[in-house]
């Protein structure tokens, strides 16, 4: 089985999830006599039939991820999205209504869900109930127990010396919309100064993005109980971060996106050779013999040179790694779970759409959109000028109002309206069709009404772009919709089907 | 460099002028870095890079690092690792100061971040009427300390919230020295100084157009007599210059930094209110204080100063001041008195050097071992030659270790390389590079070879300075350097060949070399210690409370005065030189005493009328020996003169302790060295003409001899004991070995490629 990952960006393919969660699985699936290969969206190309039996979509949060799911269906490939990150199940949230509003609409065209968690899966379950859906934990890289003992040993002999206990907090520091990262750290920092009344003298060293390092977070970074400094995340800057910290201070807050992460932060830490530290929620139960909940504790074992990760712990350790996050059996799970889907119908022939932009959509789609032979529908609350194939326009002669098309769209109009479409041209001077607004359609307004009133836009969001599909249904007689959008509290759809 | 820092931040151009002499102070008054923090807006201000130079200039005269951020974070990157002060001269909840009021918020905890009052009238501390209007009344500081200038009741616009964290310093300019007026153009006349594009003169109206109205027709007036005004610009707000404003032909600017004006020279000031005003009635010359001619503009802080408006009135103070100018200098030091404001320069001073002092120790604690050091097995000790103070301050307290076996030593000298690479060659002087590099490879060889955990070099001042300092570096060994003596300024006084040699240039390069390189510098004084901060060398540095130690080899007698002493090389025979003279007086009176010369030093000629009462014993080298000859000799008094110079200010009171070890009565210099020993009767301290009566006291009565050698003995047991120097040493070798290892581990633990460290690099102080 050929496995294709669609990412949204260059960028995605160098972090920490990219090679945690697929980089890691790669070889062992070549074992099995399956491959597994990642592509930025934008290159991938859904016409003519891809070379792969099964697609799965990570973090393309636009219109490109619901184009290709319906595509690559309708050509009888199976598809599927890996949800890692809750955006979903805080449903009165507006934050993400665009983003309930792309799982709506893709799950539609999905043949399964993957999920880092089964606190994910339990969300999902709830969200998309008829989705065939299969937990895959993040595995861990390797296990060297030799080299595992000699490390933890020799770094438990350093803290027994020096009584200075080098501690490590590494990851994303900040999320867009939720206090995570370093307000977690910061939020339960309080116990790493217990450490002092056990003689130990903690020394925290924090790793994380430059874009989480706002003054605000600086400011409550300066006010933890412990000698701390920050170095910029980089693979190689963890790796040493954890070569060198006798353990891993991994603190979790009880909001539902971080109950649903998953804990590859703890077994990248453990299988690093750090003890580990977790405060807050229990995300990391599973691994709760060999990861402290207090400074006490780990001080404690410090004296009597019993970590909890040790040498003679490891063949436990190892049996839970690889019943947590084993990447043979992860690997196994899942190719069993692929091969186990029914292959979706093909459609004949292959359908286009009409990609309707929303309040904030891109460029990227519509390029993206148009390459592929599909129509590209200005909306009336569009914020981007782009070149559309169907564009609502008052004639600066006439006054009247009326329906400018491209070549590709003047093919697919209903036989009655081609023949009235006259050739004219755009107000850029490209060369269009030209056919009057048929009546019973609001005519466009000349000029937006407030156009920087998101309250404004929103009140009519919703009766512009039925008026919008509905002239799409006049005109082509039956094709296809679908919404781009990428922010909220746009896209809400109201709870309508995104695609006719 | 991590460790302990007092960082001064500086934002607006004007902090140069209130940050200085705080920066000078902390110079001479403490250890530990000095850094100078910038804003990328302070250089973006700066288009004349007129305070880039100033900065370079005090950073480079400081022995400060300059560190430029673009952001909150840059700075972090240079400030973690560091504890100690952050002193910032304008921060504030104001935007205004927002570059400084963040890196505040976000500073490690183990500074204490101290806010100075910028100006007299100053936002958060005393404001005025358009100061409120345009700010608020409610400002408020990042800092933890505020220094206010004057005491709390008159710092009327502090935040209630503000109050608790008052610190009354007074004004730091008060610790500008007054410049000479040389180098400055030529100074006659009135100053007048702008500050227009002030808040003041915006805030209730164009003020400032009326300013320069009346001090246009001011000027013409002048003109007519023939008599030139000058005209200085705010420093920062400069609204005349960056708005080429047109200025009368009689005009002459003045935009140097207000620390290099002599504001005394001027005949009178005038300004607005602003904090100039305060300089000029600090630099006692008859100042007046404009306000517009509605009297809308607010100058009730400055109420009590001569007020001027329109152009009568500037006339008429012109007038007044050569009529009445004490008159207008009373009402100012009635001025001065009410406000309540410190203005006396070493009072000011105290109060700053106790605050940063203070704050300068926090954290200290934290980056200390708690275990107890493990001393050193092989110490390598490098000196110009087994010279009598590697002896006194390292063989003998060290000498029970090295007995035991504990410590193994090995002596690498320069005598021992002049051995092997002889100075000349066929006759002729090698000063080539290719021998100095050949005693620096056989030193690294040396080194090597005996594979030291500590070297130290001992007052080293020869060929392959650089070579130690790299070979420990190399190596990881931690290098101490121990100077007893201000070796980069050694003075002609000392004789004219000690002179030449020791200020060759290879030989200062060498201390300098080493006093950078070390990763301790071990100074035998405070006072040396103090020198040498001075001098910009900001390496570590310790000293111990004693240099020398003693044990007693004869016991106080009582007995009459029959032999007195001086003992000493040649270098002090100016200091001998002073009380030659009284000597001879006291000798010629006292014809049953005895005066003898021990060590190099030659007999002065006017002492040869005594015939063999008076005689030179030569020099002992090995120290021990010295000692037990010495105290053959049994003197009664031994005689410490120096003479006043900087040079014998950094001295050891090696004498006093040899002196007293020996039973003599100890006579010395007062205000240099011997002031600490001597109290409490344990020496009698004199000045220049008191040495005879001293003399002759002790002479006459043998039971105050007595008495006075039994305290001084007492003294040496209990605070000169080798016990107590060895203690010390040995903790001077432990902190050696605790920077050495805080420095390697601080690259383990700080990753010195780190991406947030790339943007707040030092710069060279020369920007």
């Amino acid at each position: 089985m050929k496995i294709q990952v669609l990412v949204p960006s260059s960028e995605f393919l160098s972090t920490a999830g990219a090679r945690i969660r697929y980089h890691r699985i790669a070889p062992h699936l070549k074992k099995l006599g399956h491959s597994i290969s990642l592509q930025v969206i934008d290159s991938f190309r859904p016409r003519p039939r891809p070379d792969c039996d099964a697609v799965l979509i990570s973090k393309c949060y636009d219109a490109r991820g619901l184009l290709v799911a319906a595509e690559l269906r309708a050509q009888g490939i199976l598809v599927g999205a890996d949800f890692f990150d809750d955006y979903y199940s805080q449903a009165t949230d507006s934050r993400f209504v665009h983003l309930r509003s792309w799982l709506h609409t893709i799950s539609r065209h999905l043949g399964f869900a993957l999920c880092s968690t089964p606190a994910m899966r339990e969300n999902l379950a709830r969200l998309a109930p008829s989705l065939p859906c299969h937990t895959m934990n993040d595995p861990y890289e390797a296990i060297d127990r030799d080299a595992l003992a000699d490390r933890v040993e020799a770094k438990l002999k350093r803290v027994q010396s020096s009584s200075v206990l080098e501690l490590g907090w590494f990851g994303i520091g900040d999320n867009p919309h939720f206090p995570v990262g370093l307000n977690d750290l910061v939020a339960q920092a309080g116990c790493l100064a217990g450490f002092r009344w056990h003689g130990l003298s903690p020394r925290l060293s924090i790793i994380t993005n430059r874009r989480a390092l706002t003054t605000e977070r600086l400011q409550l970074l300066a006010r933890l109980p412990v000698p701390w400094r920050l170095e910029e995340w980089s693979e190689e800057a963890e790796r040493r971060l954890i070569e060198r910290s006798y353990a891993c201070f991994i603190p979790v807050n009880g909001q539902p996106f971080s109950i649903a992460k998953s804990l590859n932060r703890a077994v990248t830490a453990l299988t690093g050779g750090a003890q580990v530290l977790s405060a807050g929620y229990p995300l990391y139960d599973v691994f709760s013999d060999f990861l402290y909940r207090d400074a006490e504790s780990l001080a404690a074992d410090v004296r009597n040179a019993k970590p909890r990760l040790r040498r003679s712990t490891l063949p436990a350790f190892a049996e839970a790694m690889e019943r947590h996050a084993g990447p043979a059996g992860e690997v196994a799970s899942l190719a069993g779970f692929l091969e186990n889907l029914p292959a979706p119908l093909v459609s004949d022939p292959l359908p286009t759409f009409a990609i309707i932009h929303g309040r904030n959509s891109t460029s990227h789609v519509q390029k993206y959109a148009q390459q592929f032979g599909h129509l590209s529908i200005a909306g009336s609350h569009s914020a981007t000028k782009l070149n559309h194939d169907v564009q609502p326009v008052i004639d600066s002669v006439t006054g009247k109002a009326a329906v400018q098309l491209s070549a590709r769209a003047a093919e697919l109009l209903r036989k009655d309206f081609a023949r009235a479409a006259r050739p004219g041209k755009t107000a850029s001077g490209r060369p269009c069709h030209v056919l009057p607004l048929p009546e019973g359609f609001p005519r466009p307004a000349t000029t937006p009404p407030a156009p920087d009133s998101e309250a404004a836009a929103l009140a009519t969001y919703r009766s512009d772009i039925d008026d919008i599909r509905r002239l799409l249904d006049h005109l082509f007689g039956g094709i296809p919709v679908i919404i781009s959008e990428t922010t909220s509290p746009f896209g809400a759809e109201a709870g309508r089907s995104a695609v006719g | 460099m991590s460790g302990r820092h007092i960082v001064f931040l500086l934002n607006l151009l004007q902090d140069v002028n209130v940050i200085r002499p705080l920066a000078y102070l902390a110079a001479r008054e403490f250890d530990g870095g000095i850094a100078y923090l910038v804003s990328a807006g302070f250089l973006k201000r700066d288009n004349l890079r007129l305070w880039q130079r100033e900065l370079g200039q005090i950073a480079a005269e400081t022995g400060g690092t300059i560190h430029i951020y673009s952001t909150p974070l840059d700075a972090l990157a240079m400030l973690q690792d560091k504890h100690g002060v952050l002193v910032a001269a304008s921060e504030s909840t104001l935007s205004a100061h927002v570059e400084t009021h963040d890196v505040f918020r976000l500073s490690p905890a183990g500074f204490l971040k101290v806010t100075l009052q910028h100006g007299y009238e100053c936002v958060g501390f005393l404001q005025n009427r358009e100061h409120v209007i345009a700010h608020g009344r409610n400002i408020r500081f990042g800092a933890d300390v505020v220094c206010g200038w004057c005491e709390a009741p008159y710092l009327t616009s502090l935040a209630a919230s503000e109050r608790p964290k008052l610190y009354v310093s007074g004004p730091p300019m008060v610790l500008n020295r007054t410049p000479s007026t040389g180098g400055q153009q030529d100074v006659h006349g009135g100053l007048i100084c702008e500050n227009l594009h002030s808040v003041r003169l915006r805030a209730t109206g164009n003020h400032g157009k009326s300013f320069m109205d009346n001090f246009e027709r001011f000027c013409a007036r002048l003109a007519g007599k023939g008599q030139r005004v000058n005209l200085r610009p705010h420093p920062s707000g400069q609204y005349v210059i960056r708005n080429n404003i047109a200025l009368p032909p009689n005009v002459v600017l003045n935009s140097a930094p207000i620390y290099k004006v002599n504001l005394a020279a001027f005949d009178f000031g005038v300004s607005a209110p602003s904090t100039v005003v305060l300089d000029m009635v600090l630099a006692s010359i008859p100042t007046a204080v404009w306000r517009d001619e509605q009297g809308i503009m607010d100058a009730s802080n400055y109420e009590g100063l001569v007020p001027v408006s329109g152009l009568d009135s500037w006339l008429a103070f012109a007038e007044a001041v050569s009529q009445d100018r004490e008159a207008i200098l009373e009402r100012q030091r009635a001025f001065l008195g009410r406000i309540a404001m410190p203005t006396d320069p070493a009072d000011v001073y105290g109060r700053f050097a106790r605050l940063l002092g203070g704050a300068a120790s926090i954290g200290e604690v934290s980056i200390r071992a708690e275990k107890a050091p493990v001393p050193p097995r092989r110490i390598a000790f490098i000196a110009n030659s087994i010279i009598p103070t590697l002896q006194i301050s390292f063989l003998k307290p060290l000498q029970s270790l090295i007995d035991s076996g504990e410590i193994a030593t090995d002596f690498i000298t320069e005598v021992e390389a002049i051995e092997r690479f002889p100075l000349k060659t066929r006759g002729k002087l090698d000063t080539s590079d290719a021998r100095l590099d050949r005693v620096g490879g056989w030193i690294e060889k040396r080194l090597a070879a005996f594979a030291p955990d500590l070297v130290v070099a001992c007052r080293y001042s020869a060929p392959g300075a650089g070579h130690v300092a790299a070979w420990a570096r190399q190596a990881n060994v931690p290098l101490v350097y121990h100077i007893d003596d201000d070796l980069l300024n050694i003075p002609r006084e000392i004789g004219e060949k000690k002179f030449l040699a020791h200020n060759q240039p290879s030989r200062l390069a060498a201390v300098d070399t080493l006093l950078r390189g070390a990763d301790l510098v071990y100074a035998s004084t405070t006072k040396l210690k103090a020198r040498l901060r001075q001098l910009s060398y900001r390496t570590p540095m310790v000293t111990g409370p004693i240099y020398c130690s003693g044990h007693i080899l004869n016991r106080a007698s009582f007995r009459p005065v029959r032999r007195v002493g001086y003992m000493g090389v040649q270098d002090h025979a100016h200091d001998l030189a002073m009380i030659v003279p009284q000597l001879v007086r006291y000798l010629r009176r006292n014809t049953e005493v005895i005066f003898e010369l021990f060590g190099s030093i030659e007999k002065p000629k006017q002492l040869e009328e005594f015939g063999e009462r008076v005689f030179v014993s030569g020099p002992v080298q090995n120290y021990n020996e010295f000692l037990t000859e010495f105290a053959k000799r049994n003197w009664d008094i031994g005689l410490c003169p120096l003479v006043k110079m900087p040079f014998n200010e950094v001295r050891a009171n090696t004498k006093w302790v040899d002196y007293t070890c020996v039973g003599a009565a100890v006579l010395a210099s007062r205000d240099l060295v011997y002031d600490g020993c001597c109290t409490e009767g344990c020496g009698l301290l004199l000045g220049e003409g008191e040495w005879l009566e001293a003399l002759e006291r002790l002479t006459d009565d043998p039971g105050l001899r007595f008495d006075m050698v039994s305290r001084a003995q007492t003294r040496v047991e209990q605070d000169y004991s080798v016990k107590r120097l060895k203690d010390q040493v040995l903790s001077v070798f432990a902190e050696a070995s605790r920077l050495k290892r805080a420095a390697k581990s601080g690259q383990w633990f700080h990753h010195p490629h780190g991406p947030f460290e790339t943007r707040a690099q030092p710069v060279t102080a020369e920007m």
